[in-house]
């Protein structure tokens, strides 16, 4: 695309104007604000710049190019030549207002577009680089050249659209696009792995097919979960047809066993209204011959029993007769034993009477002293002894001496007076207890211990001893000793009668001797008679056999009477015995008339048992059969939708389809791998070209003062000055700045433009280059112009001047607004 | 002389859910053949149609196709029609195909469903037949045991049918399928054998010496079945001497075909080959390997639809099919230097299907 001219009527200062451009070299020139830059935004703006804006849009962005003497409208119109010589109009019209603007295309076929959007959208595509690339490198304003590289370094776009160039220029021999190629291998991969773990060689997530994706899954997967959907419907069509072939033949041995049964049933069934009458006949026919027994043996029996208590009769007699014989001799042995144990106790009794006698005679004779008189004299000996002891305790001596002699009456308490001689030669000593009395010569001296009731003591104890006294003689005993001696005696004796009597009492008991002695009298003198134990033993078994006499004639008898109450009479017993053969033989007739128990059954009720056990079974049979139709038709309702055996196949053709898949799968990442490494490192060449490319420009205008340039992937970092320096873009000087950007803005635009025509605008170039450099930048600007439209402008006439084959302009014709 | 029709594994129902295009049409074909066997039987005079096992594919049939099979079969003008339930079409003591198929069937039809000889007298033939039918989808017993033991009269023809695998004839790993030997069956004394269960024809070539026959699928149901549908027409005389010939019955066919190409002819020849007619009913599973030059490569992926478009259904595995991917080819395509040179070169020459999806790729994206 290159630039054929532009009109602006009107745009900024502008009224309207018109520049045509040829190929090859364009030079510009006029002084600073003769409109320069008005022409520069007016081919920047038409290309490049939407005329659909808001009101306040429209003033932001073009605003600063409305004619400032007035006027609410400006127009850029372009004329560019395509690729193929041909010439495309683009119009261009900002009108103030929301969305007044307007703009038209019209391409060398003839076809003109006027729908804005369509329009900046072909533009778009009919530029040679991408709109951010045009801003940044073929339109580079006057801004300063040197900002190109740092307007790079911001411009991801600008960026990624060399690196692509780049690339291109080095990998896309025979047209195959790296990018196209990358971005195929990763639809292809996604169409293939998507959701599937490539490491785990299964479902991401691990989501089998219990849990399966539904939507956005990759080939793998899809082929992966048909498979096992078809393995499991295998499984479930196999496990089905197990369950179902167990239902069927549980069921065939049920409906056999039933039918076996029912075979059985409808063979022994008939039978079994003869067999059980069969068993009732028999029955009958067995009662009937136990009756005929029964009748057959009181027949017999009858006239035996008769003839039995017949003669019972004198048997029980002579056992009644022998018993009263026995009671009589029994009688007598009693008689005789009872004079016997008379005559003994006659004899005892006489012997105890004499005892009694002597003892009542020797009770008689003995001295009777009474236990209460032997009990008084000790109690009076006691009080007498206690008494003199307190006499005794008052012991008085008395030492009288006369001197004459002279009799004295002594009396001790108690005592008798005695006369004592008193002398002169010798002292009469006398000693009293209690107190003693003189009496002399009508004297009467008492004398007492203590206070003197002594003499009461005295008098006590004589009168107690009197008393005692007393009573000794009235006992006629001497002393208390012998009192108590022959109370003893007496006492001894009573208790002799006393025994003795009660030994006659006792042995006498209620009888008295002269009773005994008439019994004894009357029962005579018995004769002989057998021992007792011999008549008891004799008459218990006569006893005995009497007993068993009456009751065999009792039992005998009730037998009897029971056959009368039934029979009356035995002739009747004999006829009903006739009846009943008659009848047995009538049942045993019918008995051959029925059925016969079939062989194997013990008894009819066996059979019948059996029978009613047959019934039963094909009954609960019939239930089972019928539970089993009901499971299976459940289990025939979920009956799989294929076959085991179509399964089989299917899921085989699925595991194949999973093999191929995967294995393509798989083959296409390693194709995917190994681009993306080999991408990678080729990636590192990229810029080599473009390194190249940027040091031939710089070589060439700076006079080969750069050597090398050390790049940092797509931007320069480095200079390897011609004195070995190593400088930074940073250290250049600003003229060398202006090279450098200059010969990159080639560098790049080269590689922008490859294979392609179009244009670059430089903005006053060479403005701060000296002389020398400013030559060899004009050179090298002209030998790029030699491949690319360049139109250059300038506000520096000999700029201008460096240029011989440009197409010069002066602008200074541009009518410049206020 | 007594003509025996026999036929086995019919299969009706059969649902061919892997043939989704030509699923319809095989499902049809079998009530079809089933026509086409009775008339073939009383075509050749046969006194007796036996079908020995797998009339039907399942025992849950639907009434009218259960209607549509009998009234076939009743079509029959020969004595009797002899029918054996199978494992596919098992019968039990509760059948209810078999029951609907004995009420829909005519009187000279008769449901073999017990182990006990049927005297065929009443159909006017000095023949008894011992059948062992199946009573359950799968038993590792067969059901002939009970035919040895029962006396045969040697002067009529004691005809034994059977349907299982047969040891060293059909592939039965499990022993699920009422195996049997061909010892046992030799030795159960009668005079001839009426197999099914086998899709394939046994014997291949029936001689005069052969009394077991199985005669495989009389229409083609996979492709493990290479035949063209059989049945056997058996023709005992009155020494109960047998000859068998084979009979072509099948409609359709399952065709696996593996072919190489290598050169333009190759390509030719295959096309060519799908163009006859006789393929138009076929099923086929194509495989196709080789090495192709480029513009033969591209030749075949644009022709290769014509065979599609001439049979019944195509399942097509050309993954073994390669461009031919040369250094000479590649330097010849891409410069040298260029990314897709050396991502081609890269590729070491074992890994030819890798060498082969990259050159794909790489040409998807050539302008």
């Amino acid at each position: 695309m290159k630039l054929k001219s532009i009109r602006m009527h009107p745009f900024a200062g502008i009224r309207d104007n018109e520049y045509a451009f040829k190929e090859g070299m364009n030079v510009l020139q006029g002084p600073n604000e003769a409109g320069k830059s008005t022409l520069f935004h007016a081919i920047w703006n038409g290309l490049l710049t939407t005329t659909s804006f808001t009101a306040q849009q429209l003033e932001n962005t073009m605003g600063r190019y409305f004619p400032s003497s007035g006027g609410d409208v400006i127009r850029v119109s372009l004329e560019l030549a395509d690729e193929n010589g041909g010439t495309v109009h683009i119009h261009k019209t900002w009108k103030k207002g929301t969305r007044n603007g307007s703009a038209t295309l019209q391409l060398s076929n003839g076809m003109e577009i006027t729908n804005e959007e369509e329009v900046q959208r072909k533009i778009t595509e009919f530029l040679p680089v991408s709109p951010a690339t045009m801003k940044t490198i073929l339109l580079a304003d006057q801004s300063g050249l040197h900002h190109t590289i740092r307007q790079m370094e911001r411009e991801d776009n600008v960026r990624k659209e060399l690196g692509d160039l780049l690339r291109q220029s080095l990998m896309e021999t025979a047209g195959v696009s790296v990018d196209r190629f990358r971005e195929l291998l990763d639809t292809r991969y996604e169409e293939y792995f998507k959701r599937w773990n490539r490491n785990q060689d299964y479902p991401e997530k691990n989501r089998g097919i219990n849990n399966p994706y539904k939507i956005n899954t990759g080939k793998i997967l899809d082929a992966y979960y048909k498979k096992e959907f078809l393995r499991r419907d295998l499984e479930k069509a196999r496990e089905f047809e197990n369950d179902l072939d167990q239902m069927n033949e549980r069921l065939s041995g049920l409906m056999k066993q039933q039918n076996g049964k029912q075979e059985e049933f409808e063979s022994l069934e008939p039978l079994k209204r003869g067999i059980t009458q069969r068993k009732d006949y028999e029955q009958r026919l067995e009662n009937a011959e136990l009756k005929k027994k029964s009748l057959l043996e009181i027949s017999r029996k009858w006239p035996v029993l008769e003839d039995r208590i017949r003669n019972l009769e004198p048997q029980k007699r002579g056992e009644q007769e022998k018993i009263t014989k026995l009671r009589d001799e029994q009688e007598k042995a009693q008689n005789k034993q009872r004079a016997l144990q008379l005559e003994s106790k006659l004899e005892k009794m006489n012997v105890l009477t004499e005892n009694v006698k002597s003892a009542h005679q020797e009770l008689q004779e003995a001295q009777k002293v009474d236990p209460r008189d032997v009990q008084r004299l000790r109690r009076l000996q006691q009080e007498i002894r206690v008494l003199k002891s307190r006499i005794e305790s008052a012991r008085l001596t008395l030492r009288i001496q006369s001197d004459e002699e002279q009799a004295i009456g002594f009396r001790e308490a108690g005592k008798s007076e005695e006369e004592i001689v008193a002398n002169r030669t010798s002292m009469i000593e006398k000693k009293a207890s209690g107190g003693f009395s003189l009496s002399f010569n009508g004297l009467k001296i008492d004398v007492f211990s203590g206070e003197g009731d002594l003499e009461q003591v005295v008098k006590e104890v004589a009168g107690k001893e009197l008393e005692l006294k007393q009573t000794l003689e009235d006992l006629n005993v001497d002393s208390l000793q012998s009192a108590e001696s022959l109370a003893e005696l007496y006492r001894q004796k009573r208790e002799q009668f006393v025994s003795v009597r009660s030994v006659y009492k006792s042995e006498i008991g209620s009888d008295d001797i002269e009773t005994l002695k008439n019994e004894l009298k009357e029962l005579g003198n018995p004769t002989h008679a057998r021992a007792m134990q011999d008549i008891n033993n004799d008459l218990v078994e006569a006893q005995t056999a009497l007993k068993t006499l009456e009751r065999e004639a009792v039992v005998a008898q009730e037998q009897l009477d029971k056959w009368k109450g039934e029979y009356d009479s035995a002739e009747e017993v004999h006829m009903e015995l006739g009846e009943r053969m008659y009848q047995s033989k009538q049942l045993k007739t019918e008995l051959e008339r029925l059925p016969e128990l079939p062989v194997g059954y013990e008894s009819a009720d066996e059979f019948i048992r059996k029978v009613e056990l047959l019934d039963r079974e094909i009954r609960q049979l019939e239930q089972r059969i019928n539970q089993l139709k009901l499971e299976k038709a459940d289990l025939e309702r979920d009956v799989p939708e294929n076959s085991s055996e179509e399964l089989e196949e299917m899921t085989e053709e699925a595991e194949s389809e999973f093999e191929r898949t995967h294995k393509e799968g798989e083959t296409l990442a390693m194709v995917r791998e190994r681009a993306l490494g080999l991408l990678g490192l080729m990636d590192a060449d990229t810029y080599s070209g473009l390194e190249k490319s940027f040091l031939h420009w710089l070589q060439q205008m700076s006079g080969e003062r750069f050597q090398k340039i050390e790049m940092n992937g797509d931007m320069p970092s480095k200079f390897t000055m011609d004195d070995g320096r190593l400088l930074t873009y940073e250290l250049l000087s600003h003229g060398t700045k202006d090279t450098v950007a200059l010969a990159w803005r080639f560098a790049l635009t080269e590689y922008f433009l490859k294979e392609k025509k179009g244009f670059i605008i430089l903005d006053d170039p060479m403005v701060d280059m000296d002389p020398a450099r400013r030559e060899l930048a004009s050179k090298a600007i002209e030998e790029f112009a030699d491949n690319q439209q360049v139109i250059l402008l300038t506000c520096h006439p000999e700029h201008q001047r460096s240029f011989e084959q440009a197409k010069l302009y002066k602008i200074d014709a541009i009518i410049e607004d206020g | 002389m007594t003509k025996i029709f026999h036929i086995a594994d019919l299969h009706l129902g059969l649902r061919f859910q892997n043939h989704p295009e030509a699923m319809d049409t095989l499902v049809q074909a079998r009530y079809d053949t089933l026509e086409r066997l009775v008339e073939m039987a009383n075509e050749s005079a046969a006194q007796i149609l036996a079908i020995a096992g797998d009339l039907f594919d399942k025992t849950g049939m639907k009434l009218s196709e259960i209607q549509q099979a009998v009234q076939a079969i009743n079509r029959f003008e020969g004595n009797v029609v002899l029918v054996l339930p199978g494992n596919h079409d098992y019968i039990t003591e509760d059948s209810p195909l078999w029951d609907r198929f004995k009420k829909e069937a005519g009187n000279n039809v008769l449901v073999l469903d017990k182990r006990e000889p049927v005297d065929l007298s009443s159909y006017d033939l000095n023949a008894t037949v011992y059948p062992a039918p199946c009573h359950a989808k799968h038993s590792a017993d067969h059901a002939i045991g009970w035919v040895t033991g029962e006396e045969k009269d040697p002067g009529k023809l004691n005809i034994g049918m059977a349907h299982g695998s047969i040891e060293g004839v059909s592939p039965d790993f499990d022993q699920r399928y009422f195996p049997m030997t061909v010892n046992e069956l030799n030795n159960a004394g009668t005079d001839i054998w009426l197999m099914g269960h086998t899709h394939i024809t046994w014997p291949e070539n029936p001689g005069i010496k052969d009394i077991i026959f199985n005669p495989g699928t009389p229409e083609p149901d996979g492709f493990d079945c290479r035949h063209e549908g059989r049945a056997f027409l058996h023709t005992a005389d009155a020494n109960k001497s047998i000859r068998t010939e084979i009979v072509r019955t099948g409609s359709y066919r399952f065709l696996s075909v593996s072919q190489t190409l290598n050169y333009q002819s190759d390509i030719e020849n295959l096309l060519n080959e799908f163009k006859n007619n006789e393929v138009q009913k076929s099923v086929v599973k194509l495989t196709v390997t080789g090495r192709l030059d480029p513009e033969l490569y591209d030749q075949w992926l644009e022709k290769r639809h014509q065979i599609r478009g001439s049979v019944l259904e195509l399942k097509l595995d050309d993954s073994e099919l390669k461009r031919k991917v040369t250094e000479e080819q590649i330097r010849e395509e891409f410069a040298e230097g260029s990314f897709p040179e050396r991502l081609l070169s890269s590729i070491p020459e074992q890994n030819e299907d890798e060498l082969q999806m990259a050159y794909e790729l790489l040409r998807e994206v050539k302008r």
